[in-house]
C-alpha cells in the first residue's frame, strides 16, 4: 500500500510536467470579453431550415472554421475570411431561390404576391427578420428592410424578386450570422446582464442549436429569463422539446470527435478488406442512438453514458459485432460510448489500434489533462507500416516506456489507451493479437484514480463512470461548448459551482445543462 | 484550350455593338491599352507547396549554371518537360529557430516569419498575401485565390489569426469562378441580370455592418471591420461581373471537373484533383479573375495515403528505416504534380509565348529531410521568367546556406514591388538572391 501510494504520487509529480498547457489562457487573456462569435455551419443549416420550415432547401455546407478542442464553434478561431463572406451570401441566394420554388407555410400568399403584394411582402419580411434576428425589430429597421423591399418592388416590378432580395438581405445580416450581445448596461458592474433576446439566443444555440421558438422569444420579450429561475423554468421546457436532440448529440458528435469519421474515412484495404465508407453513419448512428436513449432516459447520466448495455443493430453494427439485427445487449467486453466502434475506429490507425491515440483522448476529454506535444526532437513514433510485424501491437508501442524521454507522458497516455487493445480499427474484438492472447490492462495515473489498475475497457468505463475528476471535465467541456470558448481564471467559481452540482445528482446531465445555462457567466457578459 | 480565334467578334465590333445595343458596357479598357501600349501580359504569382519535404541526397540536381550545365535529379525528373522553364535553387536554409516542427519551417519558408504556436497561427503574411497585397487589386475579380489537391485549409495567411482558407473542392472553385455568374469573352452571352440585383443585397449589408461596428468594443470591432472588407470586395465582384468580360483571347469557359473525388481505396484522388485545380486556376489568369494563387498540394505534417504508399507520408518519414524508398516515391509524384500543374499553365496561349512567361510560382515544401524536420537544403524550384524578371533553365546551389528568405525577396521584386527586405527576426534579410534575377 505504501508502495504503490509512493509510487502513484512521483508518478503524478512526473505527469504534472507532462501535462500540456490549457488551451484557454492561450487563447483569451484572462478575464478578456468573449469576442463575437458567428454562426457554425451546423446552427446556420439548422437556423435556415427552421426559418424556412416545410421547404427542402439545397444541402449548405459553410466553410468549417478550425477546433479548439473539442468544439468548432469557439469564438477565438472564427474569422470572417473572404471564403466564408462568400459562402454566406452564394447560400443566401441558394436558399431563397429554393424557398421562391416552394412557397408553404412561409409565405401567406400566393407566390405572386396576390392581391396585395406590398402587405404580403411586408408581412414575410418582419417576421422572417424578426426571427433569424431572435428579437422584435427596431423601427430603424423595420423602414430599413421594407423600404428595401420596396425599392426592390418598384425597380423590378416582380413580387418574386423583391421579395427574394430581402430575404437575402436578411441572411447577409450580421445581426442573423452573428451572435450580438451588445445591449448597453444600465448598471456599473463588472459583468452586464445580457438582454432578454440576448440570452434566449444563447440558450437556444446552446440546447438545441438552432434558432429560439416563438414561446423563447415571447419569454425574453415578458421578461421571464430575467431571473436565474426563471431562464431554468424556460431551460426545463426546452429539454422537452425534440430540438434538443439537436444540441445533445451535437455535443458528443463533437467530444467524442465522430465527426473525424466521414463519407471517405479509409482503413487500410488489406487488414480490413471488407471496410466500407459507407458504413460511417451506421457507426454514428449507433452511438448517437445510445445518447439520446440515455439522455431520454430513466437514469440520464454520465455514469450510463459509458456503461450503457444495449444496441439497436443495424447490419453493419450486427456483423461488427457478430450478433442478429435489432435491439439487445451488446456482447460482453462491452459496455458504453468508449466500446462502441464509432468511437474505437475515429481513434485507431490505418491498421492498427492506437493506445495513444485513445488515451491521449480520455487524458483530454475526459479528464481534462492533455498532454503536451513530444518533446523536440522524438524519434520514437510507433510505425503503422506493416501487416505482420514482429510482436504484439503493445509491444511495440511499450518501446515508449523504454526511453525516459517518452515515459513521462506515455505512461500516462498509454496506461489509459491499452485498455482497448481488444479492439481493432474498425471496432471489432479480437482475442488474439499475432498470436498472443491480448493484454488489456492498465493503469489510470492521473486524476483522483491515479495508480489505479484495470484490465479491460468495460473496467476502465466502470472506473470513469465513478471518478469525480471525469465529472468535473465533463462539465467543464460542456461550458466550453455552451460560451463558445474556453474558461479562465475569471470563470473558476461558476465552473466549481457547476461541477459541485453535477456531482451531487450523481452526474445527471439535464441537471448540469440546467444548471449551467441559469448560471451568472450563462445570463452575463463581461463589461467590454 | 485553344480556340477558334476567327469565330469571335473583334473589339472593335463588340464596342459597335455595344453602343448600338445602347447597353451599359464597360470594356476593361485600362488593361487591354497597356497591352497595346507593349506593356506586355500582367505578372502573375503563384504558390505550390507540397508538405513533409523531399530526400535531399536525391533531390539537388547535378551541376550548376545554365541550360545543358545542368541536370535534373532522381527525385526532380518529372520536370524533365518543363526543364526549361524553371530554376533550382539549391543549399539556401530557413534561419528561425526550429521550434514547433514542420510549422517553423512552414511559417519560415512561407512568410519569413516564427510561428505563434500558442494560438496555432502565423504571424506575419504569407509570400502570396505579400504580393496580392500590391498587385491583387488589379485583376478583375479576386485578389488571390487559395486551393488544395487533399483535404486542407492551407497556409496562406494576411496576418495573425487571420488565414485563408483553401477551396480543397475542385466543382465548388469551378461554380465559383465559372459557374452562372461566367461569360466568356466575346460569346455574345449575357450578363446575368440578377447580379446588380446581389449587389444591392450586399450594399444593404454594408450598410448594416457600417452601423453595427459603432456598437460593438475595439475587439469585435476588428471582427466587424474584416467582415466588411470581405462584403465590399465581393460587391465590387459583383460590379466587375457585370461588365462585359474584357476581350482575352485565352480566356475560355473551362471544361466543368467532376462533382466530387472520392477517396479510393483510402487513397485521395490527388493527381484527378491537382490537375482539375491547375486547369481552373490557369483559367482564372487567363480571365484576369485574379493574378495571385497559393495551392496547397497537401499540407505540413500531413499522413496522406499516397499512390502505392503503404502507409501516410508523415508516418513513413518518420519511420521508414534506411533510405526510405517509399519516401522518395511520394516526393516523386509530389515532383510529378507540380510538373503536370506547370504544364497546365504553360498550356495556356498568350501572346507569343504562354501563360507560365508571365507567372513566378515557388514551389517548396516545410522542410527538407521530413525525418529529422531540417531547415537546411530547402526545397525550392521556380518556374515562370516573370514576364522577364527571372532566369529560367538554371541550378543555382547556395555554398554558404544562405538565408532562403532572399530568394523570396527577389520574387516580390520581380513582380515590380519595390521592397527594401523581407521576413522579420533571424529570417530578415535585405537583399535578395541575384543569381536568379534577369
Amino acid at each position: 500500500m505504501m508502495l504503490s501510494l509512493s509510487l502513484s504520487l512521483s508518478l503524478s509529480l512526473s505527469l504534472m510536467s507532462c501535462s500540456g498547457p490549457d488551451p484557454g489562457p492561450r487563447w483569451l487573456a484572462p478575464g478578456a470579453p468573449s469576442p463575437l462569435r458567428h454562426l457554425s455551419p451546423s446552427q446556420y443549416s439548422n437556423a435556415v431550415q427552421d426559418l424556412f420550415e416545410g421547404v427542402q432547401l439545397p444541402s449548405i455546407q459553410l466553410p468549417d472554421d478550425p477546433k479548439v478542442g473539442a468544439f468548432d464553434h469557439m469564438a477565438s478561431a472564427q474569422s470572417p475570411n473572404p471564403l466564408w463572406i462568400e459562402a454566406v451570401q452564394a447560400a443566401a441566394v441558394r436558399i431563397t431561390d429554393a424557398a421562391m420554388e416552394q412557397p408553404g407555410p412561409w409565405l401567406p400568399c400566393p407566390d405572386d404576391g396576390g392581391p396585395d403584394p406590398r402587405a404580403c411582402g411586408h408581412a414575410v419580411v418582419r417576421d422572417l427578420a424578426r426571427r433569424a434576428f431572435r428579437r422584435p425589430l427596431t423601427p430603424e429597421e423595420i423602414a430599413l428592410y421594407l423600404g428595401f423591399f420596396e425599392d426592390q418592388l418598384a425597380g423590378s416590378g416582380s413580387f418574386r424578386v423583391a421579395l427574394q432580395l430581402a430575404l437575402q438581405a436578411i441572411l447577409n445580416a450580421p445581426e442573423f450570422l452573428y451572435l450580438l450581445e451588445i445591449t448597453p448596461d444600465p448598471g456599473s458592474g463588472p459583468r452586464i446582464p445580457l438582454a432578454g433576446h440576448e440570452l434566449a439566443a444563447r440558450l437556444s444555440f446552446t440546447l438545441w442549436n438552432t434558432l429560439p421558438d416563438e414561446r423563447l422569444l415571447t419569454a425574453a420579450i415578458t421578461g421571464a429569463l430575467d431571473t436565474a429561475d426563471g431562464v431554468e423554468a424556460e431551460a426545463w421546457r426546452m429539454l422537452e422539446d425534440p430540438r434538443i436532440t439537436q444540441g445533445v448529440l451535437r455535443f458528443h458528435h463533437l467530444w467524442l470527435d465522430l465527426g473525424d469519421l466521414d463519407e471517405s474515412f479509409s482503413r487500410n484495404p488489406v487488414r480490413y478488406p471488407s471496410w466500407d465508407p459507407s458504413w460511417v453513419p451506421s457507426l454514428q448512428d449507433e452511438t448517437a442512438a445510445l445518447v439520446w436513449r440515455v439522455f431520454d432516459g430513466p437514469k440520464p447520466t454520465l455514469s450510463s453514458l459509458l456503461l450503457d448495455p444495449q444496441t439497436d443493430a443495424d447490419r453493419v453494427i450486427a456483423e461488427l459485432y457478430g450478433v442478429a439485427e435489432g435491439p439487445g445487449p451488446v456482447p460482453s467486453g462491452r459496455a458504453g460510448i468508449l466500446t462502441r466502434p464509432a468511437w474505437l475506429t475515429a481513434k485507431a490507425n490505418l491498421i492498427n489500434p492506437s493506445p495513444v491515440q485513445r488515451g491521449a483522448w480520455i487524458l483530454e476529454r475526459m479528464l481534462c489533462a492533455p498532454p503536451a506535444p513530444p518533446p523536440a526532437g522524438a524519434a520514437l513514433n510507433i510505425s503503422d507500416l506493416q501487416l505482420a510485424t514482429q510482436g504484439t501491437n503493445r509491444e511495440r508501442y511499450s518501446q515508449h516506456a523504454a526511453d525516459p524521454a517518452c515515459a513521462g507522458c506515455h505512461d500516462a497516455i498509454d496506461g489509459l489507451g491499452f485498455g482497448f487493445e481488444h479492439f481493432d480499427s474498425v471496432g471489432i474484438w479480437n482475442e488474439l493479437d499475432g498470436d498472443s492472447p491480448v493484454d488489456a490492462s492498465g493503469v489510470i495515473w492521473v486524476g483522483d484514480l491515479a495508480g489505479t489498475p484495470f484490465d479491460g475497457a468495460v473496467e476502465l468505463s466502470e472506473l470513469l463512470a465513478g471518478s469525480e475528476t471525469v465529472h468535473r471535465c465533463v462539465a467543464r467541456q460542456w461550458f466550453r461548448y455552451a460560451h463558445g470558448r474556453v474558461e479562465t481564471e475569471a470563470d473558476a467559481v461558476i465552473l466549481a459551482q457547476l461541477e459541485a452540482r453535477f456531482l451531487e445528482t450523481g452526474g445527471e446531465l439535464p441537471e448540469l445543462l440546467v444548471e449551467l445555462v441559469r448560471s451568472e457567466t450563462f445570463r452575463t457578459r463581461r463589461a467590454p | 484550350m485553344s480556340h477558334p480565334r476567327g469565330r469571335r467578334p473583334s473589339r472593335r465590333q463588340l464596342l459597335r455593338g455595344a453602343l448600338a445595343g445602347g447597353a451599359l458596357v464597360t470594356l476593361g479598357l485600362p488593361w487591354l491599352e497597356a497591352l497595346a501600349a507593349g506593356g506586355g501580359f500582367p505578372k502573375r504569382f503563384g504558390l505550390f507547396f507540397w508538405g513533409n519535404g523531399n530526400r535531399p541526397e536525391r533531390w539537388t540536381p547535378s551541376g550548376e549554371g545554365e541550360g545543358a550545365a545542368w541536370a535534373l535529379s532522381d527525385q526532380l525528373a518529372p520536370l524533365a518537360p518543363v526543364k526549361s522553364e524553371i530554376t533550382v535553387v539549391s543549399g539556401t536554409s530557413v534561419k528561425l529557430p526550429n521550434l514547433s516542427p514542420h510549422y517553423s519551417g512552414a511559417c519560415g519558408i512561407l512568410s519569413g516569419a516564427p510561428y505563434d504556436e500558442g494560438n496555432s497561427s502565423f504571424t506575419q503574411p504569407t509570400l502570396d498575401q505579400v504580393i496580392a497585397g500590391e498587385i491583387g487589386g488589379r485583376a478583375r475579380l479576386y485578389s488571390s485565390l487559395q486551393t488544395a489537391a487533399t483535404d486542407t485549409l492551407g497556409d496562406s495567411w494576411s496576418g495573425p489569426g487571420a488565414r485563408n482558407p483553401a477551396e480543397s473542392d475542385p466543382y465548388a472553385l469551378y461554380q465559383r469562378l465559372f459557374g452562372d455568374t461566367f461569360v466568356e469573352p466575346g460569346s455574345g452571352g449575357l450578363v446575368d441580370p440578377r447580379l446588380g440585383l446581389r449587389r444591392s443585397v450586399l450594399d444593404a449589408v454594408s450598410g448594416q455592418l457600417t452601423a453595427l461596428r459603432l456598437r460593438v468594443g475595439a475587439a469585435d470591432q476588428i471582427r466587424l471591420d474584416q467582415h466588411l472588407t470581405g462584403v465590399r470586395e465581393l460587391e465590387q465582384r459583383l460590379a466587375r461581373l457585370q461588365e462585359d468580360p474584357p476581350e482575352l483571347d485565352a480566356c475560355v469557359r473551362p471544361t466543368s471537373p467532376d462533382t466530387s473525388y472520392p477517396n479510393l481505396g483510402g487513397r485521395p484522388q490527388i493527381a484527378e484533383r491537382n490537375q482539375a485545380m491547375a486547369q481552373l486556376l490557369a483559367m482564372a489568369m487567363a480571365c484576369d479573375q485574379t493574378r495571385v494563387f497559393a495551392h496547397f498540394l497537401s499540407a505540413p505534417i500531413n499522413d496522406v495515403l499516397f499512390e502505392g504508399a503503404s502507409a501516410g507520408h508523415h508516418d513513413l518519414t518518420h519511420n521508414e528505416p534506411g533510405e526510405q524508398p517509399e519516401v522518395h516515391a511520394i516526393t516523386v509524384q509530389c515532383v510529378e504534380h507540380l510538373s503536370t500543374f506547370l504544364q497546365e499553365l504553360r498550356s495556356v496561349p498568350e501572346g507569343d509565348g504562354t501563360l507560365l512567361d508571365s507567372c513566378a510560382v515557388l514551389a517548396t515544401s516545410e522542410v527538407s529531410l521530413g525525418q529529422t524536420h531540417s531547415l537546411d537544403e530547402m526545397p525550392i524550384v521556380i518556374a515562370g521568367r516573370a514576364g522577364g524578371a527571372l532566369r529560367t533553365d538554371l541550378h543555382v546551389r547556395s555554398v554558404s546556406a544562405e538565408n532562403a528568405s532572399k530568394v523570396l525577396l527577389s520574387l516580390i521584386r520581380a513582380m515590380d514591388i519595390p521592397s527594401a527586405s523581407f521576413g522579420i527576426d533571424e529570417a530578415r534579410v535585405t537583399e535578395s538572391f541575384t543569381e536568379i534575377e534577369a
